[in-house]
């Protein structure tokens, strides 16, 4: 996953999930699940922490 | 022949027979003791993300590229690069090689985490085949839970593949095992480095024991469902595209479920190229970044409404549950086709 290159973040409707948007010429949906095991879920939260990432709550 | 000659000649043959008997044990133990090779993908034979044949830039972020391999560059920049038919040591196989296309105190590595924590105490050797120009060029077995680090011997730098090898005895602590590979200093730091400085593997082995024994070979087919654990893109069952039969919910709400080869590590992230615009409305060609819809008795159809494609996310373990998303036009759209250049994957990578 382009850490670098998240163009949005949001958790999806039930929390399971944070849903991404990465790179913009030729986007990817990343789909990264809510589990302290998945390394990716570990850099986002990383990258939040160190306020470089905002993830958006999700739509109820 | 006397007597005793014929009983020293008994006694004699007895003792070569137990001497054979505890050969044959320790040799046939050996044969039966299973893998030794705790690095999976050592001999490069799996590259999921990509054939990485000619030289592809790698980041100063750890990004995965051949199977199992986490690459990075510091301070500098540099490639990674897979080869087949390569020739080492007489055998034929497949190598990695990182390369420095800029110089400073830097470093290039690959590195691949074992994730058994099964090595407290106990003795591992690290080995591989290493060509290279750079006398930095080494190595390292890094105990994570302890944060030891210890280096192989550094190659000499003469451009001639020569064997590397490492053997520590772990702490109580040692927790996960990292291998480090690559241009770099001995405790995986910095070292000066040349534009050009090139670093060249093949046949790396992690196995318990002070001896760094002959590669273990796995056949293609027993390194893939090894690497399946941590990476699973889309396999085709259609040299163009992959088909997947949709459920269909309610309304015109579909997802749909991809089984995993084996159960991965932990939930996995789903990645997939997938947009609105890139619905072609007919079956994908081969190797096109494009999708499309079947719907029941009506044919390939585009989008034709509110639908989002892109929205298609979902996790597993055991398989992808990737949906839901709303189709438009509200018709039983009963398979999605999904073009070989698409990227559709789950990663469960450490």
């Amino acid at each position: 996953m382009d850490y670098s290159n998240i163009v949005s973040a949001k958790y999806t409707f039930d929390n399971e999930s944070i849903f991404c948007v990465v790179g913009t010429d030729n986007p990817l949906s990343v789909s990264v699940p809510v589990s302290t095991d998945n390394t990716d879920y570990q850099t986002l939260m990383q990258m939040v922490a160190d306020g470089d990432l905002t993830i958006t709550e999700a739509d109820v | 022949m006397t007597k005793a000659r014929e009983n020293s000649d008994y006694t004699g043959l007895q003792g070569d027979l137990a001497g054979l008997q505890t050969n044959i044990t320790a040799g046939d133990t050996a044969a039966r003791a299973g893998r030794k090779n705790w690095i999976i993908n050592g001999d490069f034979q799996i590259s999921q993300r990509g054939a990485f044949s000619s030289p592809t830039s790698i980041t100063a972020s750890p990004v995965y590229y051949l199977d199992r391999f986490r690459c990075k560059h510091n301070n500098i920049s540099g490639t990674v690069v897979r080869q087949t038919n390569q020739t080492v040591n007489g055998k034929v196989t497949t190598t990695m090689s990182l390369t420095a296309t800029a110089g400073s105190n830097g470093r290039v590595e690959a590195v691949q985490m074992i994730e058994d924590e099964v090595f407290n105490g106990q003795t591992v050797t690290v080995s591989a085949w290493v060509i290279s120009n750079s006398a930095s060029a080494r190595l390292i077995i890094h105990q994570n839970g302890a944060n030891i680090q210890t280096s192989s011997n550094a190659h000499t730098g003469g451009g001639a593949y020569e064997l590397l090898k490492a053997t520590v005895t772990c702490a109580s602590n040692a927790g996960q095992l990292h291998i480090y590979t690559g241009i770099q200093a001995a405790a995986t730091g910095n070292v000066a480095i040349a534009n050009g400085d090139y670093f060249k593997m093949a046949f790396l082995q992690l196995e318990l024991g002070s001896v760094a024994t002959d590669f273990e070979h796995l056949s293609y087919s027993e390194q893939l469902r090894l690497c399946y654990r941590y990476f699973y893109n889309l396999t085709y069952l259609h040299p163009t595209y992959a088909r997947f039969n949709f459920h269909y919910e309610a309304s015109a709400w579909i997802s749909l479920a991809i089984n995993f080869p084996v159960t991965m590590r932990t939930m996995a992230t789903f990645s997939h190229s997938l947009t609105n615009a890139k619905n072609k409305g007919s079956s994908p060609s081969a190797g096109e970044d494009k999708w499309c819809y079947y719907i029941q008795n009506t044919g390939f159809r585009g989008n034709a409404g509110s639908g989002n494609i892109s929205g298609l996310g979902g996790n597993g373990i055991t398989h992808g549950q990737c949906g839901t998303v709303n189709h438009s036009p509200n018709g039983h759209a009963s398979h999605i086709f999904i073009g070989t250049g698409c990227t559709f994957q789950f990663s469960a990578e450490l």
